[in-house]
């Protein structure tokens, strides 16, 4: 008797130890958009998913989730050359002053900022920083636009816009997160 | 369901704010309802971006025809006439291209 209530208990014990099992996508594909960029999707994710291009890929997982990247150059925006791109999300969020640029540079990230605060209706801005990226966020509920710069670079940033992921979400798919 | 006509009108006027882009004009041909509720929404947020969009803001308001959400759909087939927007001697885009391409990618979304 005393050996099956100690069997018992060690039962019950054993299986209030044994941790939780977090189940993780088991296989992943990556989207790169540069020799830079990459997003990593859980594989799984994309059944269904709609794929195409437009100036970068856009993954529309469903009619209210999508995915939308885009490499930013200082061509691609006619910014003047030597121009640091690494400062483009702070002009762009509004997080520095645009005074010391030149009048188009400054009128290009003025009205374009007032255009994504009119567009995601006030949203929040983040900044977060990792080892070699910075990621500047704009989240509305869960419509985003997301810059990455990466400290050891300026030849490019990246833009992801998304609808139907917040920042928790979002950040998984992002390598080096 | 859009008419041709009313289709042509909107790649006129998607092109008229964001410039000529083969991109969304490849997909023309799927504009539907959706399309002009996505380019209803660019309109109202890149009014600084483009000085297309602030005179066809003007205009409109003029003609009493900017009353509340939906006004793009009842007028799209005569925005030509109304407008005489000209696919040619287009304005440039203010905005950054980043914003440009997120525009882009809602107007294709819309059609697939």
């Amino acid at each position: 008797m005393k050996f099956l209530l100690l069997g018992f208990c060690l039962i019950i014990i054993g299986g209030c130890s044994v941790p939780q099992e977090i189940e993780r996508p088991k296989k992943y594909t990556k989207i790169h958009y540069s020799g830079y960029f990459t997003l990593t999707i859980p594989t799984s994710m994309l059944a269904n998913a709609k794929i195409f291009d437009s100036d970068g890929t856009v993954i529309v997982f469903d009619k209210n989730k999508q995915l939308s990247g885009f490499i930013i150059t200082n061509e691609k925006d006619n910014l003047p050359e030597g121009f640091d791109l690494r400062e483009y999300p702070k002009y762009f969020l509004e997080l520095k002053e645009t005074d010391s640029l030149s009048t188009d540079v400054k009128r290009m990230f003025d009205l374009s900022s007032k255009e994504l605060k009119e567009s995601l209706n006030g949203p929040a801005i983040s900044v977060y920083e990792a080892t070699n990226k910075i990621y500047y966020v704009a989240c509305k509920k869960e419509s985003c636009v997301t810059f990455i710069t990466m400290k050891n670079q300026n030849e490019q940033i990246f833009m992801l816009t998304s609808e139907g992921f917040g920042w928790d979400f979002l950040k998984n798919f992002i390598e080096g997160v | 369901m859009l008419t041709e006509k009313e289709k042509n009108n909107l790649y006129i006027l998607i092109s008229s704010i964001l410039g000529k882009d083969i991109g969304i004009k490849s997909y023309k041909m799927r504009f539907n309802d959706r399309t002009v509720k996505v380019v209803e929404d660019m309109i109202r947020t890149n009014i600084h971006c483009n000085n297309a969009v602030k005179d066809l803001f003007s205009a409109l308001i003029t003609a009493g025809k900017l009353s509340s959400k939906g006004w793009l759909r009842k007028i799209l087939s005569s925005l030509d006439a109304m407008l005489d927007i000209q696919e040619e001697g287009l304005n440039s885009y203010g905005c950054s291209v980043a914003t440009k391409s997120r525009w882009k990618s809602y107007i294709i979304t819309s059609t697939i």
